[in-house]
């Protein structure tokens, strides 16, 4: 079963995303704030969606991390934010694509179909 | 801890920082003395005033030593006897200390860019100092029996109007500039200061020193310093204003003494003074104009900052309430549950209408601080037709919308945002004819452009709005039978984004018969 690690601040939206992806057929962890970044070594995620203003961690940064190290550079990550601005944003930081809150169930997986 | 910080103060630096103001105000003393002056003593041009208040707000009230003997040692070496120089100098040094004592009280900005700071200055601490200055300045002369009492009121006013002055100009000119700009100066704007500064100085050189002039008469043509004034205020704030006057005050007093300026007619000291109050005048009024706009300037972006703020503050609960609808929607689908379903359908279509509210409410607020970016890629601008066409489809079961003609080639543009004037033009169309049946999208070339219409038989725009219609927040009040719920502003979106792909769009309507929007975009370069 492919896992997708999925980052943001709210609650309800990754309860939310649990569902969805989950539905799918997915295997989903959540985090609040990008922490359990540092734990996913053991397990690498196969897909990471990433909120880009979090409240402590800045997704930016976990994505730049993501990117720059050798065992986690083949793992695609998605953008998702409410700053449609963010899109800009998305190729300088190396994130693979980008998805706009609010979005519709099938954009989001579609897209995650795309990566997985 | 300001204690520790005063004990630490290293005093060799401290004597270094004296010393330095100390040369700086005895020299420029020394030139306003030379520049003539009433009685000796009240000069008309007097540097040190305005540099000791911008000296004393910048470094503290601890560099007053500086003053006291530079003021002292200038009126000494001037032929004042020794007390009447100690209270000349005590009376210097109180003005730059009350002057920035009032300011700071005030918390006044050095930027000097809100109606306040300024009023603060003009009417409070420049007038109140220097008249701490002129008034034991004078008295000390009248009691050292330098001047008699009948000159005590002229040279008083000399002394009073030179010293506001130098606040005046002096004082926010140097705090403007006591931060350096940071940040990259645009090209643009570089040329633009270069341009500025030129017409600054021919309009300075042409007013106070007779440049072009083939007679020897003077003409009173000190208006025109008024357009690079403006200039510099509206485009460059207080700082730019600043420099103007800074800049065209030298010219003048320069002018003056040539006695090459309209202010020519009398002594030299009478002319100084008429010279100071007309620049003073000027110098107020660049001020308030700069700060009224660096106010306006600053509500502005307060307020783009606070919209796209709180458009993001409303986005996350709309993607949550979307999510879980959609959610709910497969559920029941499943169900087969029919009337649920159609419940839930009409929610997600108010929450399309708040989420593209919200989307264009940021784009504006974007757009007006010019941060709307544009991406440049190849759209297949059939293939973009198609399947919007296909998606607005399903919200109107009452319209057929149809496309007519092909692109046949690709256009370079943003896909997302050129998506965006499309879907707004023909949910316009779908909204304007309630009683119609059709809807068509044109698209027709030339070998350079691409044209696309959308037409609909509709209500129809009156002729009188169709020009405005793609103004910010304007909108059509039938005011008969109903109105259309909008906030105007989707049309000033489609029209500023097909701008900025170097198109063009319009509308032809017909009240009651239907309108028809297009658009053309170039091809660029691909053939």
């Amino acid at each position: 079963m492919k896992k997708i690690l999925v980052v943001d601040d709210d609650a309800d939206i990754l309860d939310m995303m649990q569902l969805i992806l989950k539905g799918e057929g997915y295997e989903v962890q959540t985090s609040l704030n990008g922490a359990c970044f540092q734990q996913m070594y053991s397990e690498l995620p196969d897909l990471i969606i990433l909120d880009i203003l979090l409240s402590g961690a800045d997704g930016r940064e976990i994505c730049q991390q993501v990117k720059s190290r050798e065992e986690t550079r083949h793992i695609p990550v998605i953008l998702f934010s409410a700053h449609f601005s963010a899109r800009d944003i998305t190729a300088t930081i190396g994130a693979d694509a980008f998805l706009p809150k609010p979005f519709h169930l099938v954009e989001l997986i579609n897209l995650v179909k795309r990566y997985l | 801890m300001p204690d520790l910080h005063h004990r630490n103060y290293r005093y060799p630096w401290y004597l270094i920082k004296i010393l330095t103001f100390f040369a700086i105000y005895f020299s420029t003393a020394k030139l306003g003395l030379s520049l003539g002056a009433v009685n000796r003593f009240a000069t008309r041009v007097w540097v040190p005033s305005g540099l000791a208040m911008a000296a004393i707000l910048l470094f503290g009230y601890r560099l007053w030593p500086g003053i006291l003997m530079g003021a002292f040692l200038v009126n000494l070496l001037n032929g004042a006897p020794l007390l009447v120089a100690v209270g000349i100098g005590i009376g210097n040094t109180l003005e730059a200390l009350s002057g920035a004592y009032i300011l700071k009280r005030y918390e006044f900005s050095h930027a000097l860019d809100h109606l306040r700071d300024v009023l603060l200055l003009v009417l409070l601490a420049m007038p109140l100092s220097a008249f701490i200055s002129a008034t034991i300045g004078v008295s000390s002369l009248f009691l050292g029996k330098v001047i008699a009492f009948s000159s005590s009121y002229s040279t008083w006013g000399a002394w009073w109007i030179g010293d506001m002055i130098s606040i005046l100009i002096l004082t926010p000119f140097l705090l403007t500039w006591s931060k350096w700009p940071h940040g990259k100066v645009p090209v643009k704007i570089f040329a633009e200061i270069g341009l500025l500064t030129l017409f600054v100085l021919v309009i300075g050189l042409i007013v106070f020193l007779g440049l072009f002039r083939t007679d020897h008469r003077v003409y009173p043509v000190t208006y025109l310093v008024f357009p690079p004034l403006i200039w510099a205020s509206l485009r460059f704030g207080p700082r730019g204003a600043l420099s103007a006057i800074f800049a065209l005050s030298i010219l003048a007093v320069v002018g003056t003494i040539k006695g090459l300026s309209p202010f020519t007619s009398g002594r030299l000291s009478d002319n100084l003074v008429l010279l100071q109050s007309f620049m003073g005048i000027l110098a107020v009024t660049s001020m308030i104009l700069a700060a009224v706009m660096a106010e306006r300037r600053e509500f502005e972006q307060r307020k783009d900052e606070f919209i796209s703020m709180a458009g993001h503050e409303l986005k996350t609960p709309l993607t949550s309430l979307q999510g879980y609808i959609e959610l709910l929607h497969m559920k029941f689908a499943q169900q087969g549950n029919q009337e649920t379903l159609s419940y839930l359908a009409k929610m997600a279509t108010q929450i399309n209408k708040l989420s593209k509210l919200i989307t264009d409410l940021l784009d504006l607020s974007k757009m007006q601080a010019g941060k709307l970016a544009f991406a440049e890629e190849a759209v297949d601008v059939d293939a973009l037709i198609r399947e919007i066409v296909e998606n607005l489809q399903y919200t109107t079961s009452q319209h057929q919308i149809s496309i007519e003609g092909m692109a046949q080639r690709e256009i370079v543009g943003d896909q997302e945002r050129l998506g965006q004037v499309l879907i707004n033009l023909i949910t316009n169309a779908i909204k304007y004819s309630p009683h119609a049946k059709r809807i068509i999208v044109h698209l027709a070339h030339t070998h350079d452009t691409l044209t696309i219409s959308v037409q609909d038989f509709g209500i129809g725009i009156p002729k009188a709005y169709q020009e405005k219609i793609f103004e910010r927040y304007f909108r059509v009040y039938s005011g008969k039978d109903r109105t259309y719920p909008g906030l105007g502003i989707g049309l000033y979106i489609a029209y500023q984004i097909i701008e900025r792909h170097s198109g063009k769009m319009w509308v032809e309507s017909c009240e009651g018969q239907g309108s028809t929007f297009s658009f053309s975009l170039p091809f660029v370069g691909k053939a």
